[in-house]
């Protein structure tokens, strides 16, 4: 079974990070990497429906536009059950508390530490595929 | 009451009635005497009834009416005459006549001569003053009527007036001379040589402890000086003198001395003015050049701050793809490790060495770029708000603590270094409020530093006897506590004090230090404790840095003021 991560960042390098960070596991066919320059475009790919639909979001806080906040704000409204990690270069309090608030599931401070990302992506796998 | 001789008088009846009698003819004749005073202290005791007629008062009870008689006195006489009537007090009696100005009650001034005694009076010493009009001196009265007016004219001056003759002796003085000098009526005639009152006043001790012929001799020849004599001196009367000699045509002189007192106290009080505007004017100097500083750290502080988020995304990316890049070429050569047998040994060689150089360069790339990281997140430091919470702190306990904690860590980099640790804490200091963390961080900071110093002079000077020692010392002064780090290191030269809070200054070699540790310690302590930074060092011989911090502080976090 193929899950679907949508990762939301202005920085367009973030997908040839993520694309190598990950590459076992997608040349394993385990996981597929959808990515959204900004808030907008990740829920418009969203309500647009993803292939294969993604069951986690990783999106960044600080982004031109709508910022990662307003961003899981609706979706929170729009798909209450994806569960979404924060990314965040400021590992302050207040954006934590923030965050977690409007709901987000984790949040990381970059710079992001794979090793331990990954072991969140695994719990999530292992959960769906339970599921 | 003038004419007692004329009262009738009843015979005495008893030897206590005698005794009355006796008091009453006593009464009598002082109250007929020249004027006659009473005191002691504020208290005017007695005041005879010819004494308040010279005086211009219509009775003896409002001379006695007066708060003291020190009231009598001008203003311009106040010195001696309190000094006069102490002694006077303390049975200490001058035998000659003192020549003295009073207050009439109409304000204006009358002469006296005045003999003091001191009398039983209740069964307490008390002063008393016998008064009366001056009198033309003996040998004064023996002149012409020209010479008589003349004399009346000079004692009519409201300066001190001296005349000499060309040998230096006296012709003739005025009243307020004798006064201003408190010299005793009648002691210099005319015909005393200058050179005797000058003797006068060595015995009395006017010119302190000099030697007396020298001293006169050198002040009788300024004498014959033209214009200023001895322009300034304080006299007996604690006035200040400006003293003037103008020569006559007949080859003697005038001696004119003019009461500068005023004049000199407003000058006085005109200096200390301007001594003190200028003192507060040097002190908002401090205070702008001080806020400079402040303003130009914390704008260093948010440029460094803002630099330092700019750069750790790029970073990021450069650590990440030199990581990944590393781990990817590993796999490349997995993958090519079958081709390798294709190879000639020639080429096989060259492969391998270049992969070897790709793999080094790649760790170069990850070392660089941590180290790059840690430099960004000390910058980021400067700005990071929040962070710490302030907290009634024992401060002796939080100093202790660094210093285990820097020199365990200094130890752990160089095992053979060991330094003396003299600790002068003061339990007074107590607790403080401040932001632990933050000033702990500080105090490992100048710790560090510290120890850095001593072990680098240690290794220069190779000296087996130099001893590296730290003396720290804490002290509580009425709202400030300070904390004061004195350490025999290399010290530091003016040039590097100067520079010594700015960001990124650093006298470490490149790759040992951030530049960043006194420039966040001062932001700390300054910025956030609203507390002082004091460095003083001579180089080779020792480095001081003060940390003073208010008792009380209204609670601020760290970078809190940039963001207005």
């Amino acid at each position: 079974m193929t899950l679907g991560i949508l990762v939301v960042d202005d920085e367009p390098d973030i997908e040839d990070l993520f694309r190598q960070r990950f590459r076992a596991e997608l040349r394993r066919g385990e996981l597929a990497l959808h990515f959204a320059s900004s808030g907008e475009e990740a829920l418009k790919s969203l309500s647009s429906g993803l292939q294969p639909e993604a069951v986690l979001v990783l999106s960044d806080i600080n982004m031109p536009g709508m910022s990662g906040l307003d961003f899981l704000q609706h979706l929170r409204a729009e798909a209450p059950h994806v569960p979404v990690i924060m990314v965040t270069a400021y590992g302050d309090t207040e954006n934590r508390r923030r965050a977690l608030d409007i709901g987000a599931t984790e949040l990381v401070t970059k710079p992001v530490d794979f090793v331990a990302l990954k072991k969140l992506v695994q719990s999530v796998i292992v959960q769906k595929t339970a599921a | 009451m003038d004419d007692f001789t004329n009262l009738r008088v009843s015979p005495p009846q008893s030897v206590q009635e005698a005794l009355d009698l006796g008091h009453v003819y006593h009464d009598q004749l002082v109250a007929a005497m020249p004027g006659l005073l009473v005191h002691r202290g504020d208290t005017i005791l007695h005041c005879s009834a010819t004494l308040a007629r010279l005086l211009g008062y219509e009775t003896t009870e409002s001379v006695q009416a007066l708060p003291s008689a020190m009231a009598l006195v001008p203003e311009d006489d106040q010195h001696t005459e309190k000094d006069v009537y102490a002694r006077c007090l303390k049975g200490l009696i001058r035998s000659q006549v003192r020549r003295i100005k009073r207050h009439r009650a109409d304000g204006s001034i009358q002469w006296f001569d005045q003999l003091m005694e001191s009398v039983d009076w209740g069964g307490q010493p008390a002063v008393m003053e016998m008064l009366t009009l001056m009198r033309p001196l003996a040998a004064n009265a023996e002149l012409p009527h020209q010479e008589q007016l003349l004399q009346a004219a000079i004692d009519a001056m409201p300066n001190g007036v001296l005349m000499l003759d060309s040998d230096l002796n006296v012709e003739g003085a005025n009243s307020e001379f004798y006064r201003l000098w408190d010299y005793p009526v009648g002691m210099f005639p005319p015909g005393t040589a200058v050179g005797l009152i000058l003797t006068y006043n060595h015995s009395r001790g006017d010119y302190g402890d000099v030697p007396c012929e020298e001293t006169v001799a050198a002040l009788c020849n300024r004498f014959r000086v033209k214009g200023i004599y001895n322009s300034e001196r304080r006299v007996p009367n604690g006035r200040t003198l400006d003293i003037r000699n103008a020569p006559r045509a007949d080859g003697g002189y005038v001696i004119t001395h003019h009461d500068i007192t005023d004049r000199k106290r407003i000058e006085d009080e005109l200096r200390q003015a301007k001594e003190r505007a200028e003192a507060i004017l040097k002190e908002l100097r401090e205070t702008q050049r001080q806020l400079i500083v402040q303003e130009k750290m914390a704008a260093l502080g948010q440029l460094t701050a803002g630099i330092a988020h700019e750069l750790k995304n790029p970073l990021n990316f450069v650590n990440n793809f030199a990581e990944l890049s590393g781990e990817l070429l590993d796999e490349l050569l997995e993958l090519l490790e079958p081709l390798n047998d294709h190879l000639d040994d020639a080429t096989r060689v060259d492969v391998n060495d270049l992969a070897g150089s790709l793999q080094g360069n790649l760790r170069k790339i990850a070392d660089h770029g941590r180290r790059a990281d840690n430099i960004v997140k000390s910058m980021l430091a400067h700005s990071r708000g929040g962070g710490g919470e302030w907290q009634t702190t024992d401060l002796n306990g939080l100093v202790e603590e660094a210093l285990t904690l820097s020199y365990h860590a200094f130890r752990a980099q160089d095992r053979s270094f060991n330094a003396t640790l003299e600790r002068r804490l003061d339990a007074a200091v107590g607790e403080v409020k401040l932001v632990p963390q933050d000033i702990s961080r500080v105090l490992v900071n100048l710790f560090t530093n510290s120890f850095y110093a001593v072990r680098k002079r240690q290794l220069i000077c190779g000296d087996s006897t130099y001893k590296p020692t730290l003396m720290i010392t804490t002290e509580t002064r009425e709202s400030y506590v300070s904390v004061r780090i004195r350490d025999n290191g290399i010290g530091m030269s003016p040039a590097v004090i100067e520079k010594l809070f700015t960001p990124f200054f650093t006298t470490k070699p490149t790759g040992e230090g951030t530049g960043l540790g006194l420039s966040l310690s001062y932001d700390i302590v300054v910025h956030q404790h609203r507390g002082r930074f004091d460095v003083s060092s001579i180089e080779n011989e020792h480095a001081e840095f003060t940390i003073t911090l208010p008792r009380s502080v209204t609670a601020m976090s760290l970078g809190e003021r940039r963001k207005t």
